[in-house]
Protein backbone atom coordinates (compact mmCIF):
# COMPACT_ATOMS: atom_id res chain seq x y z
CA UNK A 1 0.00 0.00 0.00
CA UNK A 2 2.79 2.37 0.84
CA UNK A 3 4.19 1.99 -2.66
CA UNK A 4 0.91 2.63 -4.39
CA UNK A 5 1.09 6.42 -4.51
CA UNK A 6 4.27 6.23 -6.57
CA UNK A 7 3.61 3.86 -9.39
CA UNK A 8 6.06 4.12 -12.24
CA UNK A 9 3.99 3.58 -15.34
CA UNK A 10 5.49 2.09 -18.44
CA UNK A 11 7.23 4.92 -20.33
CA UNK A 12 5.69 3.65 -23.55
CA UNK A 13 2.25 4.34 -22.09
CA UNK A 14 3.07 7.97 -21.38
CA UNK A 15 2.51 10.80 -23.76
CA UNK A 16 5.37 13.15 -24.45
CA UNK A 17 4.36 15.68 -21.85
CA UNK A 18 4.02 13.09 -19.09
CA UNK A 19 7.26 11.40 -20.11
CA UNK A 20 9.23 14.65 -20.10
CA UNK A 21 7.79 15.59 -16.71
CA UNK A 22 8.74 12.20 -15.27
CA UNK A 23 12.18 12.59 -16.80
CA UNK A 24 12.67 16.02 -15.30
CA UNK A 25 11.73 14.70 -11.88
CA UNK A 26 14.12 11.78 -12.21
CA UNK A 27 17.02 13.96 -13.29
CA UNK A 28 16.39 16.28 -10.37
CA UNK A 29 16.29 13.35 -7.99
CA UNK A 30 19.58 12.00 -9.24
CA UNK A 31 21.12 15.48 -9.12
CA UNK A 32 19.75 16.08 -5.67
CA UNK A 33 21.84 13.18 -4.38
CA UNK A 34 19.34 12.48 -1.66
CA UNK A 35 18.66 8.99 -2.86
CA UNK A 36 20.98 6.04 -2.51
CA UNK A 37 23.37 4.93 -5.21
CA UNK A 38 21.32 1.88 -6.10
CA UNK A 39 18.19 3.98 -6.30
CA UNK A 40 20.04 6.55 -8.40
CA UNK A 41 21.00 3.87 -10.85
CA UNK A 42 17.47 2.57 -11.00
CA UNK A 43 16.23 6.10 -11.59
CA UNK A 44 18.82 6.54 -14.31
CA UNK A 45 17.68 3.39 -16.02
CA UNK A 46 14.14 4.64 -15.96
CA UNK A 47 15.32 8.02 -17.21
CA UNK A 48 16.99 6.35 -20.16
CA UNK A 49 13.72 4.62 -21.00
CA UNK A 50 11.83 7.88 -20.75
CA UNK A 51 14.36 9.61 -22.97
CA UNK A 52 14.00 6.81 -25.51
CA UNK A 53 10.24 7.22 -25.32
CA UNK A 54 10.48 10.98 -25.93
CA UNK A 55 12.94 10.55 -28.75
CA UNK A 56 10.76 8.01 -30.48
CA UNK A 57 7.89 10.50 -30.36
CA UNK A 58 10.06 13.31 -31.68
CA UNK A 59 11.55 11.18 -34.39
CA UNK A 60 8.16 10.36 -35.80
CA UNK A 61 8.73 11.41 -39.39
CA UNK A 62 5.32 10.90 -40.82
CA UNK A 63 2.83 13.64 -40.29
CA UNK A 64 -0.65 12.34 -39.58
CA UNK A 65 -3.42 14.44 -40.95
CA UNK A 66 -7.00 13.31 -40.72
CA UNK A 67 -10.29 14.90 -41.35
CA UNK A 68 -12.84 14.59 -38.62
CA UNK A 69 -16.43 14.40 -39.58
CA UNK A 70 -18.26 15.36 -36.46
CA UNK A 71 -21.58 14.84 -38.19
CA UNK A 72 -22.59 18.41 -37.59
CA UNK A 73 -23.75 19.43 -41.01
CA UNK A 74 -27.41 18.91 -41.43
CA UNK A 75 -28.19 17.29 -44.74
CA UNK A 76 -24.62 16.14 -45.06
CA UNK A 77 -23.79 18.99 -47.42
CA UNK A 78 -20.12 18.49 -46.87
CA UNK A 79 -19.26 19.75 -50.31
CA UNK A 80 -20.74 23.16 -49.76
CA UNK A 81 -19.35 25.53 -52.30
CA UNK A 82 -19.18 28.69 -50.25
CA UNK A 83 -16.07 27.61 -48.46
CA UNK A 84 -13.55 30.22 -49.21
CA UNK A 85 -10.69 31.61 -47.44
CA UNK B 1 -41.39 92.86 -46.53
CA UNK B 2 -38.54 95.19 -46.02
CA UNK B 3 -37.50 94.33 -49.56
CA UNK B 4 -40.01 96.73 -50.80
CA UNK B 5 -38.63 99.68 -49.06
CA UNK B 6 -36.18 100.76 -51.75
CA UNK B 7 -38.94 100.96 -54.25
CA UNK B 8 -41.59 102.89 -52.52
CA UNK B 9 -41.26 103.74 -48.93
CA UNK B 10 -44.63 105.41 -48.94
CA UNK B 11 -46.25 102.44 -50.37
CA UNK B 12 -44.49 100.41 -47.96
CA UNK B 13 -46.17 102.39 -45.28
CA UNK B 14 -49.42 101.87 -47.05
CA UNK B 15 -48.83 98.17 -47.09
CA UNK B 16 -48.51 98.01 -43.35
CA UNK B 17 -51.20 96.21 -41.53
CA UNK B 18 -52.49 99.41 -40.14
CA UNK B 19 -52.71 100.86 -43.64
CA UNK B 20 -54.41 97.86 -45.11
CA UNK B 21 -57.65 99.59 -45.42
CA UNK B 22 -56.21 102.50 -47.40
CA UNK B 23 -57.16 103.08 -51.03
CA UNK B 24 -55.15 101.47 -53.85
CA UNK B 25 -54.34 98.33 -52.01
CA UNK B 26 -54.27 96.12 -55.17
CA UNK B 27 -51.35 98.04 -56.66
CA UNK B 28 -48.50 95.93 -55.28
CA UNK B 29 -50.32 92.66 -55.86
CA UNK B 30 -50.90 93.34 -59.45
CA UNK B 31 -47.23 94.06 -59.85
CA UNK B 32 -45.94 90.95 -57.96
CA UNK B 33 -45.47 88.29 -60.71
CA UNK B 34 -42.71 90.05 -62.54
CA UNK B 35 -41.45 92.36 -59.86
CA UNK B 36 -38.14 91.27 -58.40
CA UNK B 37 -38.18 90.11 -54.83
CA UNK B 38 -35.53 90.48 -52.26
CA UNK B 39 -33.09 87.68 -51.25
CA UNK B 40 -34.58 87.61 -47.85
CA UNK B 41 -37.99 87.17 -49.37
CA UNK B 42 -36.65 84.40 -51.45
CA UNK B 43 -34.96 82.84 -48.55
CA UNK B 44 -38.05 83.11 -46.47
CA UNK B 45 -39.99 81.51 -49.24
CA UNK B 46 -37.38 78.74 -49.58
CA UNK B 47 -37.53 78.16 -45.91
CA UNK B 48 -41.30 78.01 -46.04
CA UNK B 49 -41.23 75.77 -49.07
CA UNK B 50 -38.80 73.37 -47.36
CA UNK B 51 -40.87 73.24 -44.26
CA UNK B 52 -44.06 72.77 -46.21
CA UNK B 53 -42.61 70.26 -48.64
CA UNK B 54 -40.74 68.00 -46.22
CA UNK B 55 -41.75 66.10 -43.15
CA UNK B 56 -40.63 67.58 -39.87
CA UNK B 57 -38.14 64.74 -39.48
CA UNK B 58 -36.32 62.92 -42.18
CA UNK B 59 -34.07 59.84 -42.09
CA UNK B 60 -31.28 60.00 -44.58
CA UNK B 61 -28.89 57.19 -45.45
CA UNK B 62 -25.55 58.15 -46.83
CA UNK B 63 -21.85 58.02 -46.46
CA UNK B 64 -20.08 60.40 -44.20
CA UNK B 65 -17.43 62.67 -45.57
CA UNK B 66 -15.59 65.75 -44.38
CA UNK B 67 -16.25 64.87 -40.80
CA UNK B 68 -14.98 67.49 -38.37
CA UNK B 69 -15.56 67.79 -34.72
CA UNK B 70 -15.54 71.30 -33.23
CA UNK B 71 -17.79 71.15 -30.24
CA UNK B 72 -20.47 70.11 -32.71
CA UNK B 73 -20.06 67.63 -35.48
CA UNK B 74 -19.97 68.93 -39.02
CA UNK B 75 -20.01 66.56 -41.95
CA UNK B 76 -21.60 65.81 -45.25
CA UNK B 77 -23.75 62.92 -46.13
CA UNK B 78 -23.32 61.86 -49.66
CA UNK B 79 -24.19 59.22 -52.11
CA UNK B 80 -23.19 58.74 -55.71
CA UNK B 81 -24.80 61.90 -56.91
CA UNK B 82 -25.55 64.25 -54.05
CA UNK B 83 -24.20 65.82 -50.93
CA UNK B 84 -25.99 67.41 -48.03
CA UNK B 85 -24.35 69.26 -45.23
CA UNK B 86 -25.07 68.04 -41.75
CA UNK B 87 -24.70 69.46 -38.29
CA UNK B 88 -24.98 67.43 -35.18
CA UNK B 89 -25.01 69.53 -32.09
CA UNK B 90 -22.87 68.42 -29.19
CA UNK B 91 -25.84 67.44 -27.07
CA UNK B 92 -26.97 65.01 -29.78
CA UNK B 93 -23.47 63.90 -30.73
CA UNK B 94 -22.82 62.77 -27.19
CA UNK B 95 -25.69 60.34 -27.47
CA UNK B 96 -24.49 58.85 -30.76
CA UNK B 97 -22.55 56.06 -29.07
CA UNK B 98 -19.83 56.16 -31.68
CA UNK B 99 -17.88 58.64 -33.63
CA UNK B 100 -18.47 58.24 -37.34
CA UNK B 101 -15.56 58.39 -39.65
CA UNK B 102 -15.39 59.35 -43.30
CA UNK B 103 -16.76 56.70 -45.53
CA UNK B 104 -18.98 55.24 -42.86
CA UNK B 105 -22.46 54.40 -43.93
CA UNK B 106 -24.96 55.92 -41.61
CA UNK B 107 -28.57 56.71 -41.22
CA UNK B 108 -28.96 60.26 -39.94
CA UNK B 109 -32.27 61.49 -38.53
CA UNK B 110 -33.24 65.10 -38.04
CA UNK B 111 -34.87 68.09 -39.65
CA UNK B 112 -33.94 70.01 -42.74
CA UNK B 113 -33.04 73.58 -42.05
CA UNK B 114 -32.38 76.46 -44.37
CA UNK B 115 -29.94 78.85 -42.84
CA UNK B 116 -30.61 82.19 -44.51
CA UNK B 117 -27.42 83.88 -43.41
CA UNK B 118 -25.28 81.40 -45.32
CA UNK B 119 -27.96 80.37 -47.75
CA UNK B 120 -27.36 76.76 -47.01
CA UNK B 121 -29.64 73.87 -46.50
CA UNK B 122 -28.46 71.64 -43.69
CA UNK B 123 -29.63 68.51 -42.03
CA UNK B 124 -29.78 69.12 -38.31
CA UNK B 125 -29.05 65.60 -37.13
CA UNK B 126 -30.36 64.56 -33.76
CA UNK B 127 -29.51 60.88 -34.01
CA UNK B 128 -27.21 58.80 -36.09
CA UNK B 129 -26.55 55.10 -36.44
CA UNK B 130 -24.20 53.10 -38.54
CA UNK B 131 -25.36 50.77 -41.23
CA UNK B 132 -23.50 48.21 -43.34
CA UNK B 133 -19.88 47.93 -42.30
CA UNK B 134 -20.48 50.75 -39.96
CA UNK B 135 -23.27 48.79 -38.38
CA UNK B 136 -20.97 45.79 -38.08
CA UNK B 137 -18.33 47.87 -36.44
CA UNK B 138 -20.91 49.23 -34.12
CA UNK B 139 -22.12 45.76 -33.22
CA UNK B 140 -18.55 44.67 -32.76
CA UNK B 141 -17.95 47.46 -30.28
CA UNK B 142 -21.15 46.79 -28.44
CA UNK B 143 -20.42 43.06 -28.16
CA UNK B 144 -16.86 43.80 -27.10
CA UNK B 145 -18.13 46.01 -24.33
CA UNK B 146 -20.61 43.40 -23.21
CA UNK B 147 -18.18 40.47 -23.27
CA UNK B 148 -15.48 42.48 -21.57
CA UNK B 149 -18.04 43.20 -18.89
CA UNK B 150 -18.67 39.47 -18.57
CA UNK B 151 -14.96 38.92 -18.09
CA UNK B 152 -14.63 36.78 -21.20
CA UNK B 153 -11.49 38.60 -22.28
CA UNK B 154 -9.79 38.25 -18.91
CA UNK B 155 -6.38 36.70 -19.13
CA UNK B 156 -7.00 34.97 -15.81
CA UNK B 157 -9.80 32.96 -17.39
CA UNK B 158 -7.61 31.63 -20.13
CA UNK B 159 -6.32 28.08 -20.29
CA UNK B 160 -2.69 27.11 -20.65
CA UNK B 161 -1.48 25.60 -23.87
CA UNK B 162 -0.28 22.01 -23.83
CA UNK B 163 3.48 21.65 -24.05
CA UNK B 164 3.19 18.80 -26.48
CA UNK B 165 -0.29 18.27 -27.91
CA UNK B 166 -0.81 14.81 -29.31
CA UNK B 167 -3.46 15.95 -31.73
CA UNK B 168 -4.62 19.40 -32.71
CA UNK B 169 -8.08 19.94 -34.10
CA UNK B 170 -8.20 22.65 -36.73
CA UNK B 171 -11.54 24.19 -37.47
CA UNK B 172 -11.24 25.85 -40.83
CA UNK B 173 -12.17 25.53 -44.45
CA UNK B 174 -10.77 22.38 -45.97
CA UNK B 175 -9.91 24.26 -49.13
CA UNK B 176 -8.45 27.33 -47.55
CA UNK B 177 -4.84 28.45 -47.71
CA UNK B 178 -4.94 28.79 -43.93
CA UNK B 179 -5.10 25.01 -43.53
CA UNK B 180 -2.17 24.52 -45.87
CA UNK B 181 -0.14 27.01 -43.85
CA UNK B 182 -1.00 25.19 -40.64
CA UNK B 183 -0.12 21.77 -42.04
CA UNK B 184 3.15 22.90 -43.57
CA UNK B 185 4.24 24.67 -40.41
CA UNK B 186 3.28 21.74 -38.20
CA UNK B 187 5.17 19.31 -40.41
CA UNK B 188 8.25 21.48 -40.33
CA UNK B 189 8.17 21.83 -36.58
CA UNK B 190 7.14 18.39 -35.42
CA UNK B 191 5.47 15.78 -37.60
CA UNK B 192 4.58 13.76 -34.51
CA UNK B 193 1.80 16.16 -33.70
CA UNK B 194 -1.34 15.00 -35.43
CA UNK B 195 -3.61 17.38 -37.23
CA UNK B 196 -7.33 16.70 -37.32
CA UNK B 197 -9.18 18.93 -39.71
CA UNK B 198 -12.77 19.86 -39.11
CA UNK B 199 -14.06 21.34 -42.29
CA UNK B 200 -16.36 24.27 -41.66
CA UNK B 201 -17.72 27.23 -43.46
CA UNK B 202 -15.76 30.24 -42.38
CA UNK B 203 -17.90 32.92 -43.93
CA UNK B 204 -21.47 33.52 -44.77
CA UNK B 205 -24.65 33.27 -42.80
CA UNK B 206 -24.16 29.68 -41.68
CA UNK B 207 -20.52 30.03 -40.75
CA UNK B 208 -20.99 31.20 -37.16
CA UNK B 209 -23.39 28.44 -36.08
CA UNK B 210 -21.33 25.83 -37.89
CA UNK B 211 -18.10 26.89 -36.26
CA UNK B 212 -19.83 27.08 -32.88
CA UNK B 213 -21.23 23.56 -33.26
CA UNK B 214 -17.84 22.22 -34.24
CA UNK B 215 -16.24 23.82 -31.18
CA UNK B 216 -18.88 22.35 -28.87
CA UNK B 217 -18.66 18.92 -30.45
CA UNK B 218 -14.87 18.87 -30.06
CA UNK B 219 -15.12 20.09 -26.51
CA UNK B 220 -17.49 17.23 -25.71
CA UNK B 221 -15.49 14.57 -27.48
CA UNK B 222 -11.89 15.66 -27.09
CA UNK B 223 -11.05 12.76 -24.77
CA UNK B 224 -12.45 10.21 -27.13
CA UNK B 225 -10.76 11.88 -30.07
CA UNK B 226 -7.45 12.37 -28.27
CA UNK B 227 -7.40 16.07 -28.98
CA UNK B 228 -5.33 18.36 -26.77
CA UNK B 229 -5.86 21.73 -28.39
CA UNK B 230 -8.12 23.50 -30.81
CA UNK B 231 -7.18 25.92 -33.53
CA UNK B 232 -9.81 28.08 -35.20
CA UNK B 233 -8.47 29.83 -38.23
CA UNK B 234 -9.16 31.39 -41.55
CA UNK B 235 -7.31 33.71 -43.91
CA UNK B 236 -7.79 37.40 -44.42
CA UNK B 237 -10.89 39.08 -45.78
CA UNK B 238 -13.22 42.00 -45.40
CA UNK B 239 -14.95 42.70 -42.16
CA UNK B 240 -18.06 41.10 -43.61
CA UNK B 241 -16.05 38.01 -44.58
CA UNK B 242 -14.70 37.65 -41.08
CA UNK B 243 -17.96 38.49 -39.45
CA UNK B 244 -18.83 34.97 -38.33
CA UNK B 245 -15.98 35.20 -35.83
CA UNK B 246 -17.54 38.27 -34.27
CA UNK B 247 -20.77 36.49 -33.49
CA UNK B 248 -21.71 35.88 -29.92
CA UNK B 249 -22.52 32.23 -30.61
CA UNK B 250 -18.90 31.54 -31.57
CA UNK B 251 -17.52 33.49 -28.63
CA UNK B 252 -19.75 31.56 -26.27
CA UNK B 253 -18.66 28.21 -27.68
CA UNK B 254 -15.01 29.19 -27.26
CA UNK B 255 -15.51 30.30 -23.69
CA UNK B 256 -17.36 27.08 -22.85
CA UNK B 257 -14.77 24.89 -24.59
CA UNK B 258 -12.86 22.55 -22.33
CA UNK B 259 -9.92 22.49 -24.71
CA UNK B 260 -7.40 25.29 -24.95
CA UNK B 261 -8.31 27.36 -28.00
CA UNK B 262 -6.04 29.27 -30.34
CA UNK B 263 -7.68 31.64 -32.82
CA UNK B 264 -6.08 33.20 -35.85
CA UNK B 265 -8.64 35.00 -37.99
CA UNK B 266 -7.79 37.17 -40.94
CA UNK B 267 -4.75 39.35 -41.17
CA UNK B 268 -2.71 40.78 -38.37
CA UNK B 269 -4.67 44.03 -38.44
CA UNK B 270 -8.00 42.30 -37.99
CA UNK B 271 -9.29 41.63 -34.56
CA UNK B 272 -12.30 39.45 -34.01
CA UNK B 273 -14.27 38.60 -30.91
CA UNK B 274 -13.27 34.95 -31.35
CA UNK B 275 -9.64 35.96 -31.03
CA UNK B 276 -10.35 38.10 -28.00
CA UNK B 277 -12.02 35.27 -26.12
CA UNK B 278 -9.61 32.55 -27.31
CA UNK B 279 -6.90 31.47 -24.91
CA UNK B 280 -4.25 32.51 -27.38
CA UNK B 281 -4.64 34.91 -30.27
CA UNK B 282 -2.35 34.60 -33.22
CA UNK B 283 -2.16 36.98 -36.12
CA UNK B 284 -1.89 34.33 -38.84
CA UNK B 285 -2.53 30.60 -39.30
CA UNK B 286 1.21 30.03 -39.55
CA UNK B 287 1.85 31.80 -36.31
CA UNK B 288 -0.90 29.74 -34.68
CA UNK B 289 0.75 26.52 -35.82
CA UNK B 290 4.05 27.74 -34.44
CA UNK B 291 2.38 28.49 -31.16
CA UNK B 292 0.73 25.08 -30.92
CA UNK B 293 3.21 22.67 -32.44
CA UNK B 294 6.39 22.30 -30.45
CA UNK B 295 9.67 22.68 -32.24
CA UNK B 296 11.26 19.29 -32.58
CA UNK B 297 14.73 20.78 -32.69
CA UNK B 298 14.19 22.60 -29.44
CA UNK B 299 12.69 19.53 -27.80
CA UNK B 300 15.55 17.38 -29.02
CA UNK B 301 17.96 19.85 -27.49
CA UNK B 302 15.99 19.75 -24.27
CA UNK B 303 16.11 15.95 -24.28
CA UNK B 304 19.84 16.07 -24.94
CA UNK B 305 20.19 18.32 -21.93
CA UNK B 306 18.23 15.93 -19.76
CA UNK B 307 20.25 13.00 -21.06
CA UNK B 308 23.46 14.83 -20.29
CA UNK B 309 22.28 15.93 -16.88
CA UNK B 310 21.14 12.44 -15.93
CA UNK B 311 24.37 10.89 -17.18
CA UNK B 312 26.57 13.54 -15.60
CA UNK B 313 24.84 13.44 -12.28
CA UNK B 314 24.96 9.68 -12.13
CA UNK B 315 28.57 9.71 -13.23
CA UNK B 316 29.53 12.25 -10.60
CA UNK B 317 27.60 10.25 -8.08
CA UNK B 318 29.57 7.17 -9.03
CA UNK B 319 32.82 9.16 -8.91
CA UNK B 320 31.89 10.36 -5.49
CA UNK B 321 31.16 6.85 -4.31
CA UNK B 322 34.43 5.57 -5.79
CA UNK B 323 36.34 8.34 -4.08
CA UNK B 324 34.62 7.57 -0.87
CA UNK B 325 35.57 3.95 -1.30
CA UNK B 326 39.15 4.90 -2.13
CA UNK B 327 39.48 7.20 0.81
CA UNK B 328 38.14 4.44 2.97
CA UNK B 329 40.72 2.18 1.36
CA UNK B 330 43.45 4.61 2.37
CA UNK B 331 42.57 4.44 6.00
CA UNK B 332 45.15 2.31 7.90
CA UNK B 333 42.49 -0.23 8.53
CA UNK B 334 41.98 -1.06 4.89
CA UNK B 335 45.33 0.01 3.46
CA UNK B 336 47.33 -2.70 5.30
CA UNK B 337 45.47 -5.94 5.55
CA UNK B 338 47.45 -6.84 8.60
CA UNK B 339 46.67 -3.50 10.08
CA UNK B 340 43.20 -4.38 11.02
CA UNK B 341 44.35 -7.72 12.29
CA UNK B 342 46.95 -6.07 14.48
CA UNK B 343 44.55 -3.45 15.51
CA UNK B 344 42.06 -6.10 16.18
CA UNK B 345 44.58 -8.18 17.98
CA UNK B 346 45.38 -5.22 20.17
CA UNK B 347 41.83 -4.53 20.61
CA UNK B 348 41.20 -8.16 21.29
CA UNK B 349 43.97 -8.17 23.83
CA UNK B 350 42.64 -5.09 25.49
CA UNK B 351 39.21 -6.46 25.33
CA UNK B 352 40.35 -9.77 26.59
CA UNK B 353 42.01 -8.06 29.52
CA UNK B 354 39.01 -6.01 30.14
CA UNK B 355 36.86 -9.00 29.62
CA UNK B 356 39.04 -11.00 31.99
CA UNK B 357 38.71 -8.31 34.58
CA UNK B 358 35.12 -8.03 33.97
CA UNK B 359 34.69 -11.75 34.01
CA UNK B 360 36.74 -12.03 37.12
CA UNK B 361 34.76 -9.40 38.79
CA UNK B 362 31.63 -10.92 37.57
CA UNK B 363 32.85 -14.35 38.51
CA UNK B 364 33.82 -13.15 41.89
CA UNK B 365 30.49 -11.56 42.34
CA UNK B 366 28.81 -14.53 40.85
CA UNK B 367 31.02 -16.82 42.86
CA UNK B 368 30.04 -15.07 45.99
CA UNK B 369 26.49 -15.33 45.01
CA UNK B 370 27.00 -18.92 43.94
CA UNK B 371 28.72 -19.60 47.18
CA UNK B 372 25.89 -18.11 49.06
CA UNK B 373 23.45 -19.89 46.90
CA UNK B 374 25.47 -23.09 47.03
CA UNK B 375 25.72 -22.91 50.69
CA UNK B 376 22.04 -22.45 50.87
CA UNK B 377 21.46 -24.99 48.18
CA UNK B 378 23.85 -27.55 49.46
CA UNK B 379 22.04 -27.72 52.66
CA UNK B 380 19.35 -29.31 50.69
CA UNK B 381 21.55 -31.79 48.79
CA UNK B 382 22.14 -35.10 50.60
CA UNK B 383 25.49 -35.81 48.99
CA UNK B 384 26.65 -32.36 49.76
CA UNK B 385 25.05 -32.51 53.09
CA UNK B 386 27.22 -35.49 53.74
CA UNK B 387 30.26 -33.62 52.49
CA UNK B 388 29.23 -30.68 54.52
CA UNK B 389 28.88 -32.89 57.49
CA UNK B 390 32.23 -34.46 56.89
CA UNK B 391 33.63 -31.01 56.36
CA UNK B 392 32.03 -30.01 59.49
CA UNK B 393 33.48 -33.03 61.10
CA UNK B 394 36.82 -32.05 59.66
CA UNK B 395 36.35 -28.53 60.84
CA UNK B 396 35.27 -29.75 64.13
CA UNK B 397 38.20 -32.07 64.33
CA UNK B 398 40.39 -29.16 63.42
CA UNK B 399 38.78 -27.12 66.05
CA UNK B 400 39.07 -29.99 68.36
CA UNK B 401 42.67 -30.36 67.47
CA UNK B 402 43.25 -26.72 68.00
CA UNK B 403 41.26 -26.88 71.10
CA UNK B 404 43.30 -29.92 72.07
CA UNK B 405 46.53 -28.10 71.41
CA UNK B 406 45.26 -25.22 73.37
CA UNK B 407 44.14 -27.51 76.03
CA UNK B 408 47.48 -29.16 76.09
CA UNK B 409 49.16 -25.87 76.43
CA UNK B 410 46.75 -24.87 78.97
CA UNK B 411 47.02 -28.24 80.76
CA UNK B 412 50.75 -27.94 80.90
CA UNK B 413 50.45 -24.88 82.98
CA UNK B 414 47.57 -26.44 84.80
CA UNK B 415 49.77 -29.40 85.57
CA UNK B 416 52.40 -27.13 86.90
CA UNK B 417 50.03 -25.28 89.13
CA UNK B 418 48.39 -28.50 90.01
CA UNK B 419 51.67 -30.09 90.76
CA UNK B 420 52.56 -27.15 92.83
CA UNK B 421 49.30 -27.49 94.55
CA UNK B 422 49.77 -31.15 94.88
CA UNK B 423 53.32 -30.64 95.95
CA UNK B 424 52.01 -28.76 98.86
CA UNK B 425 50.10 -31.75 99.95
CA UNK B 426 51.92 -34.43 97.92
CA UNK B 427 54.90 -36.66 98.30
CA UNK B 428 57.28 -33.73 98.21
CA UNK B 429 55.94 -32.48 101.42
CA UNK B 430 55.76 -36.02 102.68
CA UNK B 431 59.37 -36.44 101.77
CA UNK B 432 60.13 -33.11 103.29
CA UNK B 433 58.69 -34.39 106.43
CA UNK B 434 61.33 -37.15 106.35
CA UNK B 435 59.78 -39.89 104.41
CA UNK B 436 61.53 -41.37 101.43
CA UNK B 437 60.60 -43.46 98.46
CA UNK B 438 62.69 -46.24 97.19
CA UNK B 439 62.54 -47.06 93.56
CA UNK B 440 63.75 -50.23 91.95
CA UNK B 441 65.93 -50.34 88.88
CA UNK B 442 62.95 -49.75 86.67
CA UNK B 443 61.86 -46.82 88.71
CA UNK B 444 58.99 -48.50 90.44
CA UNK B 445 58.50 -47.78 94.05
CA UNK B 446 59.45 -50.64 96.14
CA UNK B 447 56.42 -51.43 98.15
CA UNK B 448 57.51 -54.54 99.93
CA UNK B 449 60.58 -56.30 100.86
CA UNK B 450 59.73 -58.87 98.39
CA UNK B 451 60.26 -56.24 95.76
CA UNK B 452 63.98 -56.28 96.19
CA UNK B 453 66.58 -58.85 96.48
CA UNK B 454 70.04 -58.42 97.89
CA UNK B 455 72.48 -57.01 95.52
CA UNK B 456 69.94 -54.93 93.74
CA UNK B 457 70.62 -51.29 93.46
CA UNK B 458 67.79 -49.08 94.43
CA UNK B 459 67.29 -45.41 94.38
CA UNK B 460 65.93 -43.60 97.28
CA UNK B 461 64.34 -40.34 96.96
CA UNK B 462 64.28 -37.92 99.71
CA UNK B 463 63.01 -34.42 99.95
CA UNK B 464 65.99 -32.72 98.44
CA UNK B 465 67.24 -35.42 96.12
CA UNK B 466 67.98 -39.07 95.84
CA UNK B 467 70.72 -41.49 96.47
CA UNK B 468 71.45 -44.94 95.37
CA UNK B 469 72.08 -47.83 97.57
CA UNK B 470 72.63 -51.61 97.18
CA UNK B 471 70.32 -53.94 98.91
CA UNK B 472 72.31 -56.06 101.21
CA UNK B 473 69.56 -57.88 102.99
CA UNK B 474 66.07 -57.54 104.20
CA UNK B 475 63.22 -59.17 105.99
CA UNK B 476 59.78 -58.39 107.23
CA UNK B 477 59.52 -55.50 109.54
CA UNK B 478 57.63 -56.12 112.74
CA UNK B 479 57.25 -52.61 113.51
CA UNK B 480 53.89 -51.09 113.05
CA UNK B 481 52.95 -49.53 109.89
CA UNK B 482 53.99 -46.13 111.15
CA UNK B 483 57.58 -46.96 110.34
CA UNK B 484 57.01 -47.22 106.63
CA UNK B 485 55.47 -44.82 104.34
CA UNK B 486 53.18 -47.58 103.21
CA UNK B 487 51.91 -47.96 106.67
CA UNK B 488 50.90 -44.35 106.92
CA UNK B 489 47.67 -43.23 108.40
CA UNK B 490 44.13 -44.15 107.52
CA UNK B 491 42.45 -45.09 104.36
CA UNK B 492 42.30 -41.50 103.13
CA UNK B 493 45.98 -41.28 103.22
CA UNK B 494 46.35 -44.44 101.42
CA UNK B 495 44.05 -43.29 98.81
CA UNK B 496 45.83 -40.07 98.59
CA UNK B 497 49.14 -41.80 98.45
CA UNK B 498 47.92 -43.92 95.62
CA UNK B 499 46.86 -40.81 93.81
CA UNK B 500 50.26 -39.37 94.27
CA UNK B 501 51.75 -42.31 92.69
CA UNK B 502 49.50 -42.09 89.73
CA UNK B 503 50.35 -38.53 89.32
CA UNK B 504 53.98 -39.24 89.46
CA UNK B 505 53.44 -41.83 86.84
CA UNK B 506 51.65 -39.53 84.68
CA UNK B 507 54.16 -36.79 85.15
CA UNK B 508 57.14 -39.10 84.64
Amino acid sequence: MAKKPKPDPDPAALNYEQAIEALEEIVERIEGGEIGLAESMEAYERGVKLIARCRSVLNEAEQKISELDLGLNEGGSSAASDRTD
Amino acid sequence: MTGRLPFDPKKMKSTTRGAEGTPDPPAPRSRAPDAPIGVSVLCARIDRALKDGLPARVRVIGQISGFTERTHWYFQLKDEGAVVGCVMFASAARKAGFTPSDGAEVVASGRVDFYAKSGRVSLIVDSIRAVGVGALEERFRALCAELRGLGWFDEARKRAMPVFPRRIAVITSRTGAALQDVIATARARCPAVEIAVIDARVQGESAAPEVARAIRALSDRHHELGIDALLITRGGGSIEDLWAFNERIVAEAIVDCRLPVVAAIGHESDTTIAELVADVRCSTPTQAAVRLVPDREALTRELDTYTRRARESLRSRLRFEVQRLESLGKTPTLADPRGPILVHRDRVAVLRRRLGQAVEGALARAGRRVDRATVRLERHRPAVAHERRSARVGALSDRLRRAGALLLERSASDVESLSRELDAVGPGQVLARGYSVTLDASGRPVRSVGGVTPGVRVTTRVADGSFESDVVGGGSVETPAGDTPRASRGPRRRRGGRGQMDLFDAGG
